[in-house]
C-alpha cells in the first residue's frame, strides 16, 4: 500500500474522516450531550462549511487537522486524574494530540487553549485552561522543523491565505441552529451553543484574513476552529429537545426549530457523498500533465511552468502582472510540493523572465526558460495570449490545456559536456557522459557538497562520480528527530499513564 | 439572561467583523501583447521584415540603426525551419546595412531582426535593375492589419506577402476593398500560412483592373506580418501597416514627375471625415482638402496640382484611419506609410544604404515654432562625420540631401516634435520610406 501513494492518501483521508467522527462524538460525550447530538455533531464536523472550504481548497493537512481537533479539545476537557501517574498520562496525551493537531495545521496548536479560554470567558470553568496551557507547551516541539523552515518572523505571512467565502445557504442552517438554541435552550445548551458560536464566528473571522495580507496558516487554523464550532452548535441544537422539559411554548418552538436547523446543517454531510472525494478537489493535474512524462527524454521530463488564475493552479503559486504561475516537476506535482518556500534568487530570476515573456518583450521564451529546466509551458486559461509571437516554443496539439514545448534543450541539470543529468529526487544522476562540473538549475545551496560553487542563482557542482547528492538541512533533520522523540515520549507516557486516569 | 445576551452580542460582533473582512484582490488581468491593432512603429527589441529579396537580379540590404551598443541577430525562417542566423554587433550610435545575399540567396527570404537592447530599428532596401524599394520593418504583431494603397490597373503587379515567422501555423482571411466596394474572393478566405514560412498572394491575378485596392487581414489563428508589394514597370514599392491613427504626417509624397496620391482606409463601422493640410518649404498652404472615408471602405485622394514643387501632407481625421502615400509615374512607383505621431528623435534605417542612389531626408515641422534638427550620418563604425544641424521653421517641410556615400542609416533629433521620412532615386527607380520614432 505504501508504494502506492494515491491509495495510501485515499485510505489516510477516509481513516482521518472516521477518526474525526469518533473524536467529535467523544468531545460531545465529554460535554454531556446525548447520542443523537453526538452523531449530528460528528456529521456537521465533516459536512460543515469550514471543512468543505478547506477540502475544496485542497488543503489536505487542514482537513486532517479538522479530524484531530475534537480529540485535542476533548483531551483537555476530561476530568483531571487523581493520581500523579494519571496526571502525567493525561498531560502527555493532551500534549501529543495537540502536537499532532499542530503538525497538521501549525497555528491550530493554540486551538485547544484558545477554545477553553473562550469557554471559560462565556461561563465555563477555568480548570481546563490550566491543563491546555502545559499541553500546548508539550506540543511545541512538534512544530520545530516547520518553524525553522518558515522562520518565526514569517509564521503569519507564510503562504497564500485561503479566503473563507461560503454561500449564504451553507451557513444559514448553522446560524439558525445557533440562534434558536440560544433562544430556546436551557443553560447547558446555551453554554454549548454559545461556545460553538464563538468558536465558529472567531474561526470565520480568522478564515477571512487573507485579504488583510495574512498568510495561509492562520486562516487554516481559523477554519479548523470554525469546523469544531459548527459541530458544537449542531450538537447543542439537536440536544435541546432532551432539555426542554416543561419549558414555555415559545422556548419549545425555538427548541424544536433548533433541532430541525441542526439536523439540516448536519445533513449537509451528504453533499460530500456524490463526488466520493469528501469534498477534496478532483485530480485536475494528474492525467492533464501526463504528456510531459510521455514525451520525456531519457534524463526525465524536466519541469513544467503552469500559468493561469491562482485558483486554477496546483497548490500555491506566485504572481506576476495580471496572472499567477508556478513550476512543477514534469513527473507531476506531489502533495508535499503544494506549498512554496519563500522566494529566493532563482524565483526572482524566473519572475523577471516570466514577466518579460508575458509582456511580449521576450520573443525567445524557450531560451529564457531553459536555464530553469523548464521544457513545458501550460496555460490553464485560453484567453491568455502570450507565446503567440515567439520563436522557440512549439504548441502541442490535442491537449486539454494550451501547452507549449521548449525547442531549446532544457534539462534540470547539465554536465560540462552538455549531457543531461537525471533528477532522482532530490539528487541528480548522470544519464550521459557524467562529465563534471554540473550546472544544476535549483536555487543556489551549498548543501550540494564540498565541490559546490554558486552559478548565479543556480549551482555548479564539480568533483567526480555519477551521482550528486543533496545533503538536506542538518538543522531541520535534527529538529525533526527531536520532534519525533518528543512525540514518542508523549505517546508512551500517555499510554502508560492511562491506568491512572480518573 | 445577561450572559446569554452578552454571548449573542459577542458572536454577532465577530460575525459582523468577519463579514467586513476584505477579500484578497485578484491580479488585474492584462493583455500582454498587442493583438487587435499594431501600435505606432516605435523602436523595440524586434523587427520583422516581411519582404526581403535576394537572387541573381536583386539584392536587399537589411539596415539597422541604433543609438546604443546592441547585439543583432537576423533569423531566416524557410519552409518551417530556421535556415540561417546572422549575428552582428553595433556600438551605437551606428548603422549597418547587411546584404542578404551574403547570408542567403534564395529569392524571397523574409527575416526577423532581434536586438539585445534598444532603441534600435530595422528597415529594408530592395534593389534591382530599374527597381528600388524601401520600408521599415514593423516591431509589433497584430491580429488585424489594414493595408491601403494598392492598384492593379494597367498591368500593375500587386502582391500581398504574408510572413509567419512563428512556430505556430496561422490562418488568415484577407478582405479586399476597392472602388467597387468589398470584394469577397474565395481564395483569400482562411489562407493557411505554415509556421516559419510565408505565402505570397498575387492580388493582381485575383482582382485585376482595380484602380485602388485596400486589404484588411484578420488572423484567426497564429500571427502573420504582411507587406504589400506594388510593381510598376520594373520598379517596386513596399509598405506595411503601422496602425490606425487620427493624425498622419507625410513629409514626402512627391518627387519630380511622380503623381502623388493618398490612400485612406477605414475598417471601422462609422464614416470618418478628414482634412488634409499641405506644407511646403515656404510654409503651410492656405488651401485644405476635405473628404470622408465611408465605413468599411477606402478612398484614393489625388494630390496633383496641390503645390509647385515638393510638399508634405498632414491628415487630420475624426476617427482612426490607415493611410499610405503613393507616388507613381509611367515606370516607377514609391509608397510609404506616414508618421502617426510626431517625435523629437527618429531612426532612419536604410537611408543612404544604396550607394548608387541619391538620398534625401524630409523633415516636416507642423508646429508653429522653428526647430533645429541635428542629424547624424552613420555607418557600422558610428558617425561618418560630425553631426550637422538644420533649421526647420514652423509649418514647413525641409529637404536634406544626403551627399555622403557609405552611410547605412541616419538619426535625427530636435528640441521640438517633428516627423521625418526619406527618399531615394536610382535612375528611374524611386523609393520612399518612413522613419521610426524613439519612444519616451
Amino acid at each position: 500500500m505504501l508504494s502506492d501513494q494515491q491509495l495510501a492518501m485515499a485510505l489516510l483521508t477516509v481513516g482521518f474522516a472516521f477518526f474525526g467522527l469518533v473524536g467529535t462524538a467523544r468531545l460531545l460525550r465529554t460535554l454531556g450531550a446525548g447520542s443523537p447530538a453526538r452523531y449530528a455533531a460528528a456529521a456537521a464536523l465533516l459536512g460543515g462549511p469550514a471543512t468543505r472550504a478547506l477540502a475544496a481548497a485542497g488543503d489536505w493537512p487542514g482537513f486532517m487537522a479538522v479530524a484531530v481537533a475534537p480529540w485535542a479539545m476533548a483531551s483537555v476537557l476530561k476530568a483531571w486524574p487523581s493520581t500523579w501517574r494519571g496526571r502525567i498520562g493525561y498531560l502527555a496525551r493532551a500534549g501529543f494530540l495537540t502536537g499532532v493537531l499542530g503538525a497538521m495545521a501549525p497555528v491550530a496548536i493554540l486551538l485547544p487553549l484558545a477554545a477553553v479560554i473562550l469557554r471559560a470567558v462565556i461561563g465555563g470553568t477555568w480548570s481546563p485552561v490550566l491543563r491546555a496551557l502545559p499541553a500546548a507547551g508539550l506540543a511545541l516541539p512538534f512544530l520545530l522543523p516547520w518553524i525553522n523552515w518558515v522562520s518565526v518572523s514569517n509564521i503569519l505571512e507564510q503562504g497564500t491565505g485561503i479566503y473563507f467565502a461560503p454561500s449564504v445557504w451553507a451557513v444559514a442552517g448553522v446560524a439558525l441552529a445557533a440562534v434558536l438554541t440560544l433562544l430556546g435552550g436551557d443553560g447547558e445548551a446555551v453554554m454549548l451553543a454559545g461556545w460553538g458560536g464563538a468558536l465558529a464566528a472567531g474561526g470565520a473571522l480568522l478564515g477571512r484574513t487573507a485579504g488583510l495580507g495574512v498568510g495561509r496558516e492562520p486562516g487554516v487554523a481559523g477554519l479548523v476552529m470554525m469546523a469544531v464550532g459548527t459541530a458544537l452548535i449542531v450538537g447543542a441544537a439537536v440536544d435541546v429537545t432532551t432539555r426542554l422539559g416543561d419549558a414555555a411554548l415559545i422556548r419549545r418552538v425555538a427548541g424544536w426549530g433548533a433541532v430541525v436547523a441542526g439536523v439540516v446543517a448536519a445533513a449537509a454531510v451528504v453533499l460530500l457523498v456524490p463526488a466520493g472525494r469528501l469534498g477534496l478537489p478532483e485530480d485536475r493535474y494528474g492525467t492533464q500533465l501526463d504528456f510531459a512524462a510521455a514525451r520525456a527524454d531519457a534524463h526525465g521530463p524536466d519541469r513544467i511552468l503552469i500559468v493561469g488564475p491562482a485558483d486554477e493552479l496546483p497548490g500555491e503559486s506566485r504572481e506576476s502582472t495580471g496572472f499567477s504561475y508556478r513550476v512543477v516537476p514534469g513527473s507531476g506535482p506531489l502533495l508535499a510540493e503544494a506549498w512554496l518556500a519563500r522566494p529566493r534568487e532563482g524565483d526572482a530570476a524566473l519572475e523577471a523572465v516570466v514577466g518579460a515573456i508575458a509582456s511580449g518583450e521576450d520573443v525567445r521564451p524557450g531560451s529564457s526558460l531553459a536555464p530553469f529546466g523548464i521544457r513545458w509551458v501550460v496555460f490553464t486559461d485560453d484567453s491568455f495570449p502570450a507565446l503567440e509571437s515567439q520563436f522557440d516554443m512549439d504548441q502541442l496539439p490535442g491537449l486539454e490545456y494550451t501547452t507549449f514545448e521548449n525547442e531549446v534543450f532544457s534539462p534540470r541539470a547539465v554536465g560540462a559536456d552538455g549531457s543531461p543529468w537525471r533528477w532522482d529526487r532530490p539528487d541528480y544522476v548522470a544519464s550521459g557522459g557524467g562529465v563534471r562540473p554540473v550546472y544544476i538549475s535549483e536555487n543556489q545551496d551549498p548543501r550540494w557538497g564540498e565541490e559546490w560553487l554558486a552559478a548565479g542563482w543556480a549551482n555548479q557542482v564539480g568533483g567526480a562520480g555519477d551521482r550528486i547528492s543533496f545533503g538536506g538541512n542538518p538543522v531541520n533533520r535534527r529538529l525533526a528527530m527531536l520532534a519525533a522523540a518528543v512525540a514518542a515520549l508523549l505517546a508512551v507516557a500517555g499510554i502508560v499513564g492511562r491506568e491512572g486516569t480518573g | 439572561m445577561i450572559r446569554r445576551i452578552l454571548v449573542i452580542a459577542l458572536i454577532s460582533a465577530t460575525v459582523v467583523a468577519a463579514s467586513l473582512a476584505p477579500a484578497p484582490q485578484p491580479p488585474q488581468p492584462t493583455v500582454p501583447v498587442a493583438t487587435t491593432a499594431p501600435g505606432p512603429v516605435t523602436a523595440q527589441a524586434l523587427s520583422t521584415c516581411a519582404w526581403v529579396l535576394a537572387d541573381d537580379a536583386h539584392e536587399t540590404f537589411v539596415s539597422i540603426v541604433t543609438s546604443l551598443e546592441v547585439d543583432v541577430a537576423l533569423t531566416f525562417p524557410v519552409a518551417g525551419e530556421i535556415r540561417e542566423t546572422y549575428p552582428e554587433s553595433l556600438t551605437g550610435p551606428a548603422a549597418s546595412a547587411i546584404p542578404v545575399s551574403r547570408v542567403l540567396s534564395l529569392g524571397v527570404t523574409p527575416t526577423v531582426v532581434e536586438f539585445s537592447d534598444g532603441p534600435a530599428a530595422a528597415g529594408v532596401v530592395v534593389m534591382g535593375e530599374g527597381s528600388l524599394a524601401a520600408d521599415v520593418c514593423p516591431p509589433s504583431s497584430s491580429k488585424v492589419w489594414v493595408l491601403p494603397g494598392g492598384s492593379t490597373v494597367s498591368e500593375r503587379g500587386l502582391d500581398l506577402q504574408l510572413f509567419n515567422p512563428f512556430p505556430e501555423d496561422a490562418l488568415v482571411t484577407v478582405e479586399p476593398v476597392s472602388e467597387e466596394g468589398f470584394e469577397p474572393v474565395a481564395e483569400l478566405e482562411r489562407i493557411a500560412v505554415p509556421g516559419r514560412a510565408w505565402r505570397t498572394i498575387p492580388l493582381h491575378e485575383l482582382l485585376p483592373f482595380r484602380q485602388s485596392l485596400s486589404v484588411t487581414l484578420r488572423t484567426e489563428q497564429g500571427l502573420v506580418i504582411p507587406a504589400m508589394i506594388q510593381t510598376v514597370g520594373s520598379d517596386q514599392a513596399i509598405w506595411t501597416d503601422v496602425g490606425r491613427s487620427e493624425v498622419w504626417e507625410f513629409p514626402v509624397v512627391s518627387i519630380g514627375d511622380v503623381v502623388p496620391s493618398l490612400a485612406l482606409a477605414n475598417d471601422g463601422a462609422l464614416d470618418v471625415a478628414y482634412v488634409l493640410d499641405f506644407f511646403t518649404d515656404q510654409g503651410p498652404l492656405e488651401a485644405t482638402l476635405e473628404g470622408t472615408v465611408p465605413a468599411k471602405s477606402q478612398v484614393r485622394v489625388p494630390l496633383t496640382g496641390t503645390a509647385d514643387g515638393p510638399f508634405a501632407v498632414r491628415l487630420r481625421a475624426e476617427g482612426p484611419l490607415a493611410a499610405v502615400a503613393v507616388g507613381e509615374a509611367e515606370s516607377r512607383v514609391a509608397a510609404t506609410t506616414g508618421a502617426p505621431l510626431t517625435s523629437t528623435r527618429w531612426l532612419l534605417p536604410g537611408a543612404g544604404a544604396d550607394s548608387a542612389a541619391g538620398h534625401a531626408v524630409w523633415l516636416l515641422n507642423t508646429g508653429v515654432e522653428q526647430i533645429t534638427a541635428t542629424y547624424q550620418l552613420l555607418d557600422a563604425n558610428g558617425l561618418v562625420e560630425q553631426a550637422r544641424k538644420l533649421a526647420v521653421p514652423g509649418g514647413t517641410v525641409k529637404r536634406l540631401e544626403l551627399d555622403q556615400v557609405g552611410i547605412s542609416g541616419v538619426i535625427v533629433e530636435a528640441g521640438g516634435a517633428f516627423s521625418v521620412a526619406w527618399s531615394a532615386e536610382a535612375g528611374t527607380a524611386l523609393a520612399f520610406s518612413s522613419g521610426v520614432p524613439i519612444g519616451d
